[in-house]
């Protein structure tokens, strides 16, 4: 990956992916890396933070004879989802504008 | 290395957190070899690191997130500050020693080359040096020698208004510690001092190599070593400093006085010594104390262990951060305070000191397992009555046994 990808990105990005449908640990991983570099192991503390944080909650679900725990939105994190899609929007236009010499 | 190997591993350093962090973190990790199933196994343990890496990260996040959150009301926990750096130390050092692993495998010939001896008397020597072995031995006749230095070293070995400085420089210019240690790195550099002679100062600054010390009586001794490891036998300073980034410091039949440590990711083992004003920072490190004494010391340790054995103790303080304490036939004098947060800490063999005890011992999360005879238990009552000793043992979390 040649651009490295903060956490605050990563937070952006998990809310983005159980916006559209409840996810899991495993399955939240695999989307990240397609665009970072990232352990699973330091996804970890940035979920529990989420979940501390309110944005996001838990529950389990059984999946072929396991628990699975999935990973779901709160109207809170809803809201915070809406704010970094504005400030994303805003941040890669000037980004674009830049990359692209137009002015912004 | 398996499924269950990691996660075995994995539970072994994340052992000591709060139950609840506990299972919530060995979840998360299990549910991932779960999905990733036996063929995604490899990729995952790939992607995920060491055990220990992963469980650096969790505990790093855990810390500083109880420091600011759930124990923060704990009296005995708000001066321990986590020290978030040792963590980025520990995630260098897969790094360091892939290095390090091809010099480490020189033997060391005993045909020294390039001996020189009869140098004059010099009370102070600074040696700064990267990637070579030091030993500095009392001699057995009156001679000062060196053995073991390059040709080009030999020009610059003069000592001057009592000094010998030995350094790299004359050999390369604006070395880089890690990657001079690749080179050719066979030879020890051996100087020997009379014996009985003092040295005033003796400094020392080191890369890879490692450094040994025999049989010296020094007013003043200064050691930064990064990646070599430090033994010393028989050695008397009168002040030390030391500063050890990743080597293992040995000390056998020393005496220190006001000495000063920092051990970052090495082990601290101290056998037959005596150690008077000591302040000994450990971070990842264990530390071993066996038939020494050691008097008026502030430890603080931050995952390391500690272990204490036949020891004679006088006025310690010592917090640890996840370490637990392993004390056996330890005699307490004087005043002596711990401060643990995860570790559990475990003494024995008190009863005969019980009527002039004073110890103070205080967990957050650990256990506290502190053993008197039975037979004694009766000498209990008059310790607690006692005009100036106290026994005060407080846990927040952690169990108390006390026999």
């Amino acid at each position: 990956m040649h651009f490295p990808v903060s956490s605050v990105l990563i937070e952006f990005l998990i809310l983005a992916i159980i916006d559209r449908k409840d996810s899991y640990g495993y399955e939240i991983s695999q989307t990240i890396k397609l665009v970072a570099t990232i352990k699973e192991s330091t996804l970890y503390p940035i979920l529990k933070k989420m979940v501390e944080a309110g944005f996001v909650t838990t529950y389990q679900e059984e999946h072929q004879g396991r628990q699975r725990k999935y990973y779901a939105m709160t109207n809170l994190g809803r809201e915070h989802l809406s704010y970094l899609k504005k400030e994303w929007a805003r941040h890669s236009d000037l980004l674009a504008a830049i990359i692209e010499g137009r002015q912004a | 290395m398996t499924k269950e190997a990691y996660l075995q591993e994995l539970a072994n350093y994340l052992k000591k957190l709060p139950k609840a962090d506990f299972e919530d973190s060995m979840a998360y990790f299990t549910e991932l070899f779960d999905e990733a199933g036996p063929e995604g196994q490899e990729d995952l343990i790939k992607s995920l690191g060491s055990p220990q890496e992963a469980a650096m990260e969790i505990l790093e996040a855990i810390i500083e997130n109880s420091s600011t959150s759930s124990l923060e009301g704990d009296k005995v926990n708000r001066d321990v500050q986590p020290s978030s750096h040792v963590f980025e130390v520990l995630s260098g050092i897969e790094k360091f020693v892939s290095i390090s692993v091809g010099t480490q495998e020189d033997d060391h010939s005993n045909n020294l080359p390039h001996l020189l001896t009869n140098l004059p008397t010099f009370h102070t020597l600074e040696i700064d040096l990267c990637d070579r072995d030091i030993e500095i031995l009392s001699s057995t006749d009156e001679n000062y020698s060196i053995s073991g230095v390059s040709q080009e070293m030999i020009k610059d070995c003069h000592v001057v208004d009592g000094c010998l400085k030995l350094s790299h420089s004359s050999s390369s210019s604006g070395f880089n510690p890690l990657f001079t240690g690749l080179s050719n790195s066979s030879d020890i550099i051996v100087i020997r001092i009379p014996k009985d002679q003092n040295l005033k100062q003796l400094r020392i600054k080191q890369g890879m190599g490692d450094i040994k010390l025999c049989g010296l009586d020094l007013d003043k001794l200064h050691l930064e070593s990064h990646l070599g490891d430090f033994n010393v036998y028989n050695l008397k300073a009168k002040q030390a400093y030391f500063n050890l980034d990743r080597g293992d410091a040995n000390l056998d039949s020393c005496s220190f006085e006001n000495s000063q440590w920092q051990v970052k990711c090495g082990d601290l083992s101290v056998s037959r010594s005596c150690l008077i004003q000591t302040q000994l920072n450990m971070s990842l490190g264990d530390a071993h104390f066996a038939d020494s004494q050691l008097i008026d010391m502030v430890l603080e340790s931050n995952l390391g262990d500690l272990d204490m054995m036949n020891c004679q103790v006088q006025g310690i303080r010592f917090r640890a951060q996840k370490g637990d304490l392993n004390g056996s036939s330890v005699l307490f004098k004087g005043d002596n305070h711990f401060r643990f947060n995860l570790g559990d800490i475990f003494l024995d063999n008190l009863e005969q000191q019980l009527d002039q005890l004073s110890l103070d011992v205080r967990t957050s999360l650990g256990d506290l397992d502190i053993r008197f005879a039975p037979r004694e238990i009766g000498n209990f009552q008059r310790l607690i009555l006692g005009s100036e000793d106290f026994l005060h043992i407080e846990t927040s979390q952690g169990d108390i046994s006390l026999e």
